[in-house]
């Protein structure tokens, strides 16, 4: 097909994001600050309106659910978080059959304290799934095999991030294999 | 992963936009984000629910403004997403004056792009 009379020509960058995209692509960075800004001030209320869209919700069905109107809701996602009521949060989620979960962390927390921070959570909530097994075998049973399937894509995602590092792409998997020795089913007295 | 690649004319009116309309390109943008994050996320976007969304001939996507605030003029950006290639084309920006031109041209460029991957696809059997 001849597309020379299209005034439409490929330019070679390509983004993996929109944020980078105004980056390489505003000619003044004041622009793109701008912008960043735009996107992390509505954080929030960014996630719950791309859940709305993702579940195939309009504004109008949304606002059926939480006894507003469309126009209400369309107020609320074109507000900043710190302006939204925290009501009208949890209302919003609500109605998408989700529930808002608020961590209060200092200002000061590291990349390493987040990955700490989360990791504590997860033994929390491996905890809670063991506690729940109490001395029941098949509840066990499925509980051990998750932890394990979880064990398996943690060490997957870190090996992940490990090699994403400057000069570690030929860093062996070995250095991450663990050895895990588990009592058979045998050896816990269960028959087959 | 999904990537976006733009042609010159977008980089063009983006930096004409940047200048003359940057509440609406901002607008657009934040659209354009929220539409590529659900494209990320595996889901096929419907204009219903993402009510900035219009339909265009030849599977060209048009995005708009809307929610971005008040009084802002009517603005499109056009957009061609590759499911297979998972890439998003970013063609053109344009508004009201412009949409018929912009919508002809994107129509004939994605005609393009389609013709020539699947010349390629034959190519590498």
């Amino acid at each position: 097909m001849d597309n020379s009379k299209n005034p439409m020509k490929l330019s070679k960058n390509r983004y993996s994001n929109i944020s980078q995209m105004v980056r390489g692509t505003a000619e003044d960075p004041a622009f793109a600050t701008e912008f960043e800004k735009r996107l992390s001030e509505r954080k929030l209320i960014r996630s719950l309106k791309a859940l709305r869209c993702m579940q195939g919700f309009s504004q109008r069905d949304l606002g059926e659910k939480m006894g507003h109107t469309q126009g209400k809701v369309s107020k609320l996602e074109a507000m900043s978080d710190r302006d939204i009521a925290l009501g009208d949060f949890v209302k919003y989620a609500d109605a998408l059959g989700h529930e808002i979960r608020i961590f209060v962390a200092p200002q000061t927390l590291t990349g390493a304290d987040r990955v700490k921070f989360f990791a504590a959570g997860l033994k929390r909530e491996l905890d809670r799934l063991v506690t729940l097994a109490g001395q029941d075998e098949s509840i066990g049973d499925g509980v051990e095999s998750f932890a394990l399937e979880t064990m398996q894509n943690l060490l997957m995602m870190i090996e992940d991030a490990i090699t994403r590092l400057p000069h570690r792409q030929q860093v062996s998997s070995a250095a991450l294999q663990v050895e895990v020795k588990l009592p058979t089913a045998k050896a816990r007295g269960i028959s087959g | 992963m999904w990537k976006t690649l733009q042609t010159d004319e977008f980089d063009r009116r983006f930096k004409r936009y940047e200048k003359k309309a940057p509440r609406e390109l901002q607008a657009v943008l934040d659209n354009l984000d929220l539409f590529l994050e659900a494209l990320k996320a595996g889901v096929k976007p419907k204009p219903p629910a993402f009510g900035f969304l219009h339909v265009e001939p030849s599977d060209v996507l048009a995005i708009d403004q809307k929610g971005g605030g008040n009084k802002l003029a009517q603005t499109r950006l056009y957009v061609y997403p590759d499911t297979t290639a998972k890439t998003l084309y970013l063609l053109t920006l344009g508004d009201k004056t412009s949409q018929r031109e912009d919508i002809k041209n994107c129509k004939a460029f994605v005609e393009h792009i389609k013709t020539h991957s699947k010349q390629e696809d034959i190519e590498n059997g």
